[in-house]
């Protein structure tokens, strides 16, 4: 065993050792005193077959075997309890680093991951990590103990006998050997033909629609019986090693006990051993087996635990692409009070190769109000990500109160930013704890911002109103209703500085100005930045950018920009046309 | 969200009508596995005495050979030759039985496990098969997520009932009693001291089998909680960020964590105590039939090698004490699941052809029995109807929700290409559902060829239809085998032909594996230009009589444009079509243009005609000069 893999693991030894050790040391009174009790037991045998015991004698040894009897099951309680106990609280304490990291990195760090990858890791990796250190060190521990102890006992008695039963023993261990390998090979196979017909019903399922279309349902039908066959094939396959596997370790036992029962039986009637001792064989024998087959799945659980904790590092790998970094010398710290002037100065930028960002420049001056629109895929969304630092912009890119962003200290930075995001992600949480997400210190705001993005008369029509939960357990919310509680909760820290993402796009025309009456106040001594499609939004702005293809097209205030007749007036045109249509 | 089902728990039911019936339900699945169940439990029945025959060569080995060795050892009676024979007989005697034990341990496992697997595959089987003839709006209800689990997960849990459950519970009882038997048989007293302790040992095993459940039960509950936490921050981590609450989360994180850990350890405790009693009593049991023995023995009532027999198959009854306890609640996870898979088999399928007009869907199901193409044309009179689709005063609602289509009427003769517009929400894709039997017709009537589509059999209505859908769905399968759709008799040539017919060999052909090439889960490896083309070499491969084009609204660079416009002309040549038309280009071309708005059909004409009469239409199509720009 390679301490490589869990390095990481063995870090949390010292905060849990002290149930660790004290489960550990119990292995030792439960696997000794084990043997105590079939030794009383022959040798109570041995005093009834000779009648020089009475059964008054017999009582007594009797209550000594149920004294350490007892004994005994406090130690194993003690073990089981302590050791898993400690297994149970690294899951905990580990579980708990892997979502700090996780909060730490960005979605964008985390893009090569599917969400259920990334959850499987956090439960069944850690899980298996947790059972190789626990419970598999534990029965591995109680076997490196039993057995030797056994085999002493045993030669003591008859090292002749012993010796002869080292075949079983050693037969055995080649049996777990022998069938691991096939083992986890078919049952690797299974789970994938699982995997695939899973898979089959997922398609046929998803695309039903097409199945049904194309009438192909008969098609689906045989592939998946198919598949359903080779699973069966496999199925049975693992089935019959499991077969073989067990009918071996009934096979080596009962080749123990004929070993005894041969051996042993020449043995007592040469009278070099009792009778007594001759039945010790058979409780040891069964005392000793059950440890040597722990140690077979121990092997399995040890692959399962190494996959996992590599899995796992490969998460802990991951470095937040978007971290504090260390002031430039020579530069104060930012001031506490900020005028909140922004500056995009030459901005450009790519996703992996491909430009989205061309050479943007403009500048926000403190308590006034920019306007961006332009196509879907123009690039708005990646400019908000950029500003607000949860995409790392290029140096000297993006300035607040000229300062470029990426010297800001990150919590400093986002406490004046006020963002509002494109899609509106509510958490099941109440409405409340949604609108007061920034914290406890915005609780006494919240219905001051809900009024504000025209979300209150909602919330209160709730049952439970602003406790109401949100998902799965309390009320679904409309597109509308859902961005409104996300502007909401952008309003709520009061921010400098506040960034709206498209975030009026679920909402009908009437709401839209009810909102746009409240933003009006809310913008007041705000600095802002206001992405939408809707001119009739954008007619707030004091500036208005329209971006294309990455490149800024057009600018200038609402007016302007409709007198000069380019892509905002065709925009404005085609927006009242839809009004019309809608109101028909 | 949570990614624990947490209704996939065994609930703490079990007896009671229902669950009678449940099983009688389920035993239908055994049926045919009558043969192989008898003989399992034939075998199990052999185990059970071969196991028994153990111990019973033990005792009579000490009170034969080993016995007579220690009355006559010193005496001239003594004959350690003979002796050893009889031991010798008797291990041979046991090597005998073990190895037939062995024999009958690997075909036991073998047979339930071939039973069990032949059981699971049967109702994995009827399952899917049920499933795709249940009607879309069932699909529109249910995750595919949690009916996937249906017919996996549930299927399996099932199945333990086939493999382990219901003749290993058997086994288990029955060796119980027949170890009793035993047991009284060597000696009634002293069984009475192992009788008396059994009931303790089985309450012991319950209560904890009970406990544990319910710790369960609440650890899988908080870990569900735990996760759906995870995932949720997962989801929202831009959101997480902009408000600074990545500590804050930790900590939240960190008390679901610890209730979780919580739970955790009361399961921990029940099982650390469970195992360490169970073993003490049984321990305690055999030390009291110890010393009762001690005295049967001195008293004459017992042999020496009795009692071992007895002490040996003593346990023998505790090991079955425990499985029972285990068993019971695989056998309820099982119920659980097969209500589960029950509740499905139960939903009422797509709804069959309804006797309009009898002949025809006789003949369209004779066609479809027969496995041949259904004829092109239908008609009631046995001509081609001059009138391909029509709708005759449709009006549609979804479950629970307002009118989407009312009163809405046209005809489509054979051969016109139709174009639908309308703004978002106008009912256009619901006229595709009801055409194509998506969602049942309730009031007026949607023909085809002149027959209400409600009276053609599905195959044969759909074999008639090919749809183009505006999201594409592509199989994990081949290129070639997702234009094929099933169709075996279409030949290689044939599906190289239609997809160079729609321009799909542009991009195929640039694949490293061709045709073969194998796509991933829903053909996102190929861009959504591709995966168009694709779809409209599966439509023409199917050479339906009347095409249905949902045409997709996202943007492709314009050489795919380009090719998409010239493959959408070849896939209308010379077919009937209704379009749901986004391209301009598609409309003007059209023969008529249906203009939906709010569920109603508005106005129906050419596009000059439309144009002229400077109605909805002509602002439609403005908005649409406007956005192209």
């Amino acid at each position: 065993m390679t301490a490589g893999p869990f390095a990481r693991s063995l870090g949390y030894f010292p905060r849990i050792r002290g149930r660790w050790w004290k489960g550990m040391l119990c292995i030792i009174p439960s696997s000794g005193l084990e043997f105590l009790l079939p030794l009383i037991v022959a040798h109570v045998v041995d005093g009834v077959r000779q009648q020089a015991m009475g059964v008054a004698a017999v009582g007594w040894w009797c209550l000594l075997a149920m004294g350490v009897t007892l004994v005994k099951g406090v130690a194993k309680f003690g073990m089981r309890w302590w050791v898993t106990g400690a297994s149970r609280e690294f899951e905990q304490h580990f579980r708990q680093d892997y979502f700090q990291h996780l909060t730490r990195l960005s979605p964008h760090d985390l893009a090569h991951l599917r969400t259920g990858d990334i959850m499987s890791r956090s439960t069944a990796d850690v899980e298996a990590v947790r059972m190789m250190l626990g419970p598999g060190l534990m029965y591995v521990s109680q076997a490196a103990l039993i057995v030797p102890i056994a085999l002493c006992v045993m030669a003591w008695i008859d090292w002749q006998l012993t010796l002869v039963m080292l075949v079983p023993f050693v037969g055995l261990a080649a049996v777990i050997r022998i069938a691991a390998r096939p083992t986890q090979h078919w049952s690797e196979a299974t789970q994938e033909r699982l995997a695939d017909l899973s898979t089959v019903s997922q398609e046929s399922f998803s695309g039903v629609r097409v199945v049904k279309a194309f009438a192909t349902e008969a098609v689906s039908a045989s592939a998946f019986r198919r598949m359903g066959q080779a699973l069966l094939e496999a199925n049975l396959r693992l089935a019959v090693l499991r077969g073989v596997t067990s009918a071996g370790i009934t096979a080596v036992k009962d080749l123990g006990t004929l070993v005894i029962l041969l051996v042993g039986g020449w043995h007592v009637i040469d009278g070099r051993m009792s009778e007594g001792q001759f039945l010790l064989f058979f409780m040891i024998l069964g005392l000793a087996l059950w440890p040597l087959i722990a140690i077979g799945w121990m092997l399995g659980m040890y692959h399962r635990a190494k996959a996992g904790a590599l899995r796992l590092e490969e998460v802990f790998a991951i470095r937040p692409s978007v971290a504090d970094l260390p002031r430039p010398a020579g530069q104060a710290p930012p001031d506490a009070h900020l005028r909140g002037e922004l500056e995009v100065r030459d901005l450009s930028f790519a996703w992996n190769g491909a430009p989205v960002l061309d050479r943007i420049s403009f500048r926000v001056p403190a308590g006034s109000t920019l306007g961006i629109t332009g196509r879907t895929g123009c690039g708005k969304t990646t400019l908000v990500q950029l500003i607000a630092r949860l995409v790392e912009p290029p140096p000297g890119t993006v300035l607040l109160d000229g300062r470029d962003i990426r010297h800001w200290p990150l919590d400093q930075l986002r406490r004046h930013l006020g963002v509002v995001p494109q899609d509106s992600f509510l958490f099941s949480e109440t409405i409340r704890q949604n609108i007061a997400f920034a914290g406890p210190h915005v609780n006494d705001r919240v219905e001051q911002a809900a009024r504000l993005a025209q979300v209150d008369d909602d919330i209160r029509g709730f049952p439970h109103g602003y406790e109401e939960l949100l998902g799965e357990r309390g009320v679904t919310l409309s597109g509308g209703q859902r961005q409104r509680t996300a502007i909401a909760r952008g309003l709520a820290p009061d921010p400098p500085v506040l960034i709206l993402d498209d975030c009026l796009s679920a909402v009908d025309s009437v709401t839209e100005q009810a909102i746009l009456k409240g933003l009006r106040q809310a913008l007041v001594g705000r600095t802002a930045i206001l992405v939408s499609h809707r001119v009739s939004a954008l007619s707030l702005a004091d500036h208005v950018l329209v971006l294309d293809g990455g490149r800024i097209v057009e600018q200038g205030s609402h007016d302007d920009l409709i007198a000069a007749g380019g892509l905002y007036a065709e925009l404005e045109a085609r927006q009242r046309i839809e009004a019309e249509i809608e109101a028909l | 969200m949570s990614t624990v089902d947490v209704d996939l728990l065994p609930d703490q039911r079990i007896g009671g009508k229902a669950d009678r019936l449940l099983l009688r339900r389920m035993l239908v699945f055994a049926r045919p596995h009558v043969a192989a169940l008898s003989v399992t439990m034939a075998l199990l029945l052999f185990g059970i005495w071969l196991r028994i025959v153990g111990p019973l060569i033990i005792g009579r080995l000490i009170d034969g050979p080993l016995g007579e060795a220690f009355r006559t050892r010193g005496t001239p009676d003594f004959d350690a030759e003979r002796l050893a024979e009889g031991v010798t007989m008797n291990a041979l005697h046991y090597l005998a039985v073990s190895t037939t034990l062995a024999v009958s341990l690997v075909l036991l496992e073998w047979l339930m496990n071939r039973t069990g697997q032949r059981a699971v595959f049967e109702i994995r089987n009827t399952l899917f098969h049920h499933l795709l003839r249940l009607p879309v709006a069932w699909f529109d209800r249910h995750h595919v997520g949690w009916v996937v689990t249906r017919s996996t997960g549930d299927v399996d849990s099932l199945s333990e009932l086939f493999t382990t459950g219901v003749a290993t519970i058997a086994k288990d009882i029955l060796s119980i009693v027949v170890v009793l038997g035993v047991l009284a048989w060597i000696s009634p007293s002293l069984s009475i001291v192992a009788v008396l302790v059994l009931p303790i040992m089985i309450w012991v095993t319950f209560r904890f089998r009970l406990n544990a459940r319910i710790a369960y039960r609440a650890t899988r509950k908080s870990i569900a909680r735990l996760n759906g936490y995870l995932q949720e921050r997962l989801t929202g981590l831009d959101v997480v960020h902009l408000f600074r609450r990545e500590r804050a989360s930790g900590e939240r994180f960190g008390e679901l964590n610890e209730r979780y850990y919580q739970d955790n350890m009361l399961t921990v405790r029940h099982f650390s105590l469970f195992f360490p009693t169970v073993d003490t009593l049984s321990q305690v049991v055999k030390l009291g039939t110890l010393v009762w023995a001690a005295w049967l023995i001195g008293d004459g009532q017992l042999t020496l090698g009795a009692f071992a027999t007895f002490w040996f198959l003593l346990d023998f009854i505790f090991e079955p004490i425990r499985e029972l306890a285990e068993r019971y609640n695989v056998l309820q996870a099982a119920m659980a699941a097969g209500e589960r898979i029950f509740s499905i088999l139960d939903a009422p399928t797509e709804n069959g052809p309804v006797p309009v007009q009898q002949s025809i869907a006789a003949a369209g199901r004779e066609a479809a029995g027969r496995g041949e193409r259904a004829p092109r044309r239908l008609h009631p009179d046995g001509s081609s109807a001059a009138v391909a689709i029509a709708f005759e005063q449709v009006s549609f609602a979804y479950p629970g929700s307002d009118d989407v289509l009312r009163n809405v009427s046209f005809s489509i003769p054979r051969g016109q290409k139709v174009a639908v517009v309308g703004h978002t929400g106008a009912g256009k894709s619901t006229l595709v559902n009801l055409l194509c039997r998506f969602h049942e017709t309730e009031r007026g009537v949607v023909r085809v060829d002149g027959c209400d589509v409600r009276s053609l059999p599905h195959a044969e209505l759909r074999r008639r239809i090919a749809i183009v859908q505006q999201d594409v769905f592509l199989f994990s399968d081949t290129i070639a085998a997702n234009i094929r759709m099933g169709e075996a008799s279409l030949t290689d040539e044939r599906v190289a032909q239609v997809a160079r017919a729609v321009n799909a060999d542009r991009f195929i052909d640039k694949l490293p594996a061709r045709h073969a090439t194998v796509l991933r889960e829903r053909g996102s490896n190929l861009s959504s230009g591709q995966r168009q083309l694709i779809a409209f070499a599966r439509a023409l491969a199917a050479d339906p009589e009347i095409l249905v084009l949902d045409e997709a609204t996202s943007s492709v660079d314009s050489e795919t444009e380009q090719w998409i416009e010239e493959a959408t002309a070849t896939l209308l040549a010379g077919r009937t079509s209704l379009i749901i038309a986004h391209r301009l280009s598609t409309v003007v071309r059209a023969d008529c243009i249906l203009v939906m708005h709010k569920g109603e059909l508005r106005e129906v004409g050419t596009h000059e005609e439309l144009l002229q009469r400077r109605g909805l239409y002509h602002r439609l199509y403005s908005l649409h000069l406007s956005a192209s720009g």
